[in-house]
């Protein structure tokens, strides 16, 4: 069964619509700053991606969200529903799915909890239910009143590349017949406590593939990627964007923080998508790369891609969203397929923004500093986080020919 | 579906509860109604109303790894030890399998709290600077399923759910369909939540538990009158799937075949009681049966999800009469819960394990502390003592209280249909 994209929506440090967000990804606008949401006092690292002016311009009623996190995550989901052109009540026979994702979720709740604990202080009844991860998903359903299943994945900073690979699979086993994926995370106290002591941040730029990164920046938002039956989407004249046609999930298997030397984990990744997506490696006419801007995973992400695609690597261009957006996060894999997405419909790459000094283990294509027109049908995006975890989807133009369709030939 | 479905077998089963640590224990004990609820030892529970939960006791991670550890949080542990005992019971050793064919797929509720709690906790007294940073890596959702991936070499399809209450049924669904679909031949795939003092508060506060009060005593009672709640339990259920003529081909012991899952949603789950029988537990137990080409008719028992909710209990009760119709009062009821407790995102995968741990003894656990069932809940709920019976197909259910539920057709062995 053929998985098309039918709506996109975004809340990101350089746009908070997917018109604004492609206009300043393509210029080459960096969303990154100094951070505010939280007393910066005692942290090594300050710079960040955060949503500024946020205005949640939409009613939610009796599901209003109470936290940053969430509040991004039924803007971004409320857009790509609209996008999509679902009406309310249209769920008449129980077939559209939620699938959420996140390296953190309701944090604001965690941290309430936590600190009432150790203060012996009195917990909120709403608290714990707040804060498990399910409860996105629940907000999101109940919302747009959708009864097929809910779901929440979380697989570090691969939640949302995983997010769309479960979710077509959804709708490849019948399960779904439409399925609103997202992904979100928002800074916090916590997770910035906890990033800070990995060792991949910087307090300069973050500088994808250029020999004097030091680090990654880490960002807040969300993004949300309406999947359709294809037949189910056409039958009900949506337009089309692309289609989803393969993914790849799984673990390095190796350490919990250090990346594996050859990038096995990273490489077999690439390769279980493309294989599920039925085409050659050839066929790739472009990657959204992971690119963190760490020492490390850019290297090892340029040797993955080199040893999945041999020389064609040199022959395509290599996108870093990061350099614009920061990393963020369990939002990260579901932005980086909106871009992805609008790379194929646009036939633009965006740049590799903050790049001077080329890295010669880096030496792939990655559109320097300025955005490139280059007709796309083949888009492979990676996502990789902590734990080890991979993720990679395989988006193609919306009138490719997937296996999918050869199998049911 | 087009494609024809390949059929899914369960060749291995590591539970870790209160009951009981691997199968050899897990199932007499569940048979015998062995409830492992006992009073909290491990943290003070003065401040709060319930003081009960069927926590594992004497529970030692390093009988079930080849190397030592130097921190894993509990959940990491039970999930770990769980995954070793299913793989055992399967006859598997993890580093043979073909990794391109083989998918690890857990959930669980709230993962790694207990380390989150104190990670968080050293930076409210000390500041970033002076947190634990090697305690980070363990307070992830997923940081169970990734040290399970390093311990076992296991590169392989890797899916972990956060989906509450049913994150185990969720592995497990996902798990299934990729054998079905045949992208997958063996999956490791389960449960596992952790006690630990973040969550018993959180739950304490929100009402879900059962408290200790003057005018009712603390206690699981699915369906019953007076039922105020749950207790919560800890543990970790991982079995193995295996894509059915794979099983045959290497001589597997195949304890029973997964015929059937469903998964359904809908915003009633929470409300009040009048909205009836739940469309999502209903849709989801009808999914299951339909995918495994039979009707209730054919259905000997229904392990419930019951757990004491005075809501959820309520809802899947009216969607069982409404789906089994006049043979309600009489098809077999049971909940497992009083025995291991609610234990979260585990609870799907122990239930299926005692779903085949009434297939292969013909007996029905009873439902311990119902004593008079809520009225109008007209079923055949097994209470008392064990029920003696010819069980060929058991329907197993999840739900949870934000409106998510899933249901499993599990099918004995020697059953065709």
């Amino acid at each position: 069964m053929k998985v098309a994209v039918t709506g996109m929506g975004i809340v990101s440090p350089i746009g908070q619509t997917v018109p604004d967000f492609w206009d300043a990804l393509c210029n080459g606008i960096s969303g990154i700053k100094e951070i505010s949401r939280f007393s910066k006092d005692g942290f090594a690292f300050v710079r960040g991606g955060e949503i500024a002016d946020f205005v949640p311009n939409h009613d939610f009623g009796a599901h209003a969200p109470i936290s940053s996190a969430a509040s991004f995550m039924m803007a971004a989901a409320s857009q790509a529903i609209e996008d999509a052109r679902l009406c309310e009540d249209c769920d008449a026979n129980d077939v559209t799915g939620v699938v959420m994702s996140t390296n953190f979720g309701d944090t604001d709740a965690a941290e309430q909890l936590i600190a009432s604990l150790a203060k012996h202080g009195a917990i909120d009844k709403h608290t714990l239910p707040r804060y498990l991860f399910q409860s996105m998903a629940d907000r999101i359903a109940d919302r747009w009143r959708l009864h097929g299943p809910r779901s929440v994945l979380s697989l570090s900073c691969s939640s949302g590349t995983a997010a769309l690979g479960y979710g077509a699979n959804l709708i490849r086993s019948g399960r779904a017949k439409v399925v609103i994926t997202g992904g979100y995370d928002a800074l916090s106290k916590f997770a910035w406590s906890g990033l800070s002591v990995l060792r991949t941040m910087t307090n300069g730029e973050i500088r994808p593939f250029d020999k004097r990164r030091d680090g990654t920046v880490f960002s807040e938002g969300a993004g949300s990627i309406v999947l359709e039956d294809y037949n189910h989407a056409r039958a009900r004249g949506s337009h089309i964007y692309a289609v989803l046609s393969g993914y790849g999930l799984n673990n390095n298997a190796h350490h919990m923080t250090a990346p594996s030397k050859n990038g096995a984990g990273s490489t077999d990744v690439m390769r279980m998508a493309i294989e599920d997506a039925g085409i050659a490696p050839s066929e790739i006419d472009h990657v959204n790369a992971h690119a963190t801007g760490t020492k490390y995973n850019d290297i090892t992400e340029t040797q993955a891609i080199k040893a999945v695609l041999g020389k064609h690597a040199y022959e395509i261009p290599i996108a870093a969203n990061k350099s614009e957006v920061g990393h963020m996060m369990g939002a990260a894999g579901i932005v980086e397929a909106i871009a992805s997405v609008m790379s194929i419909v646009h036939g633009v790459v965006p740049p590799t923004i903050n790049y001077g000094e080329p890295d010669p283990e880096c030496d792939l294509d990655c559109v320097p500093n300025t955005k490139r027109a280059v007709p796309l049908r083949t888009v492979l995006s990676n996502s990789a986080g902590i734990g080890g975890c991979n993720a990679a989807i395989v988006l193609t133009a919306s009138d490719t020919n997937t296996s999918e369709d050869r199998k049911e030939a | 579906m087009m494609k024809p479905n390949k059929r899914v077998a369960i060749t291995g089963l590591g539970p870790v509860s209160a009951a009981g640590i691997g199968w050899n224990s897990f199932s007499p004990a569940i048979l015998k109604n062995f409830s492992g609820i006992s009073p909290i030892t491990v943290f003070g529970t003065d401040q709060y109303r319930s003081h009960m939960a069927a926590h594992i006791p004497a529970f030692d991670i390093d009988e079930y790894l080849e190397s030592q550890k130097a921190y894993l949080d509990r959940s990491s542990q039970l999930a770990l030890a769980a995954t070793a005992l299913a793989l055992e019971d399967a006859d598997i050793d993890a580093h043979d399998l073909d990794l391109r064919t083989t998918a690890l797929s857990l959930g669980s509720a709230v993962g790694s709290l207990e380390t989150m709690t104190m990670f968080f906790q050293g930076f409210l007294e000390k500041g970033p600077r002076l947190v634990k940073p090697f305690l980070f890596q363990h307070t992830y959702s997923n940081t169970a399923i990734s040290l399970i991936a390093i311990e076992y070499g296991l590169m392989c399809m890797h899916l972990n759910f956060a989906s509450g209450f049913v994150a185990s049924g969720h592995a497990i669904t996902e798990a299934f369909d990729l054998i079905r679909s045949g992208r997958t031949k063996v999956a490791i795939a389960g449960g596992f939540d952790a006690l630990s003092e973040a969550l018993f508060a959180g739950l304490n506060a929100s009402e879900f538990i059962s408290p200790d009060t003057e005018t009712g005593k603390e206690i699981s009672a699915p369906f019953d009158e007076h039922r105020n709640g749950f207790i919560l339990g800890e543990g970790a259920c991982v079995l193995i799937l295996e894509e059915f003529d794979h099983a045959i081909a290497r001589g597997a012991n195949i304890h029973a075949e997964l015929v059937g899952c469903g998964m359904a949603s809908s915003e009633d789950n929470r409300e009040s009681r009048s909205s009836g029988a739940s469309a999502g537990i209903f849709n989801a137990m009808n999914s299951a049966i339909q995918a495994g080409n039979t009707d209730v008719n054919n259905i000997d028992l229904v392990m419930a999800s019951a757990n004491g909710s005075k809501i959820q209990d309520f809802i899947e009760a009216n969607a069982l009469i409404r789906l089994f119709g006049d043979s309600s009062s009489s098809i077999s009821v049971t909940s497992i819960k009083p025995l291991i407790g609610e234990t979260l995102g585990a609870g799907s995968s122990f239930q299926i394990a005692a779903s085949i741990a009434a297939i292969k003894a013909q007996s029905v656990p009873a439902i311990i502390n119902l004593r008079t069932p809520e009225k109008g809940l007209q079923l055949g709920f097994v209470t008392d003592t064990p029920l003696n019976k010819n069980i060929r197909s058991v329907l197993t259910n999840s739900i949870d209280p934000g409106g998510s539920a899933v249901s499993f057709l599990v099918l004995s062995s020697q059953t065709t249909i």
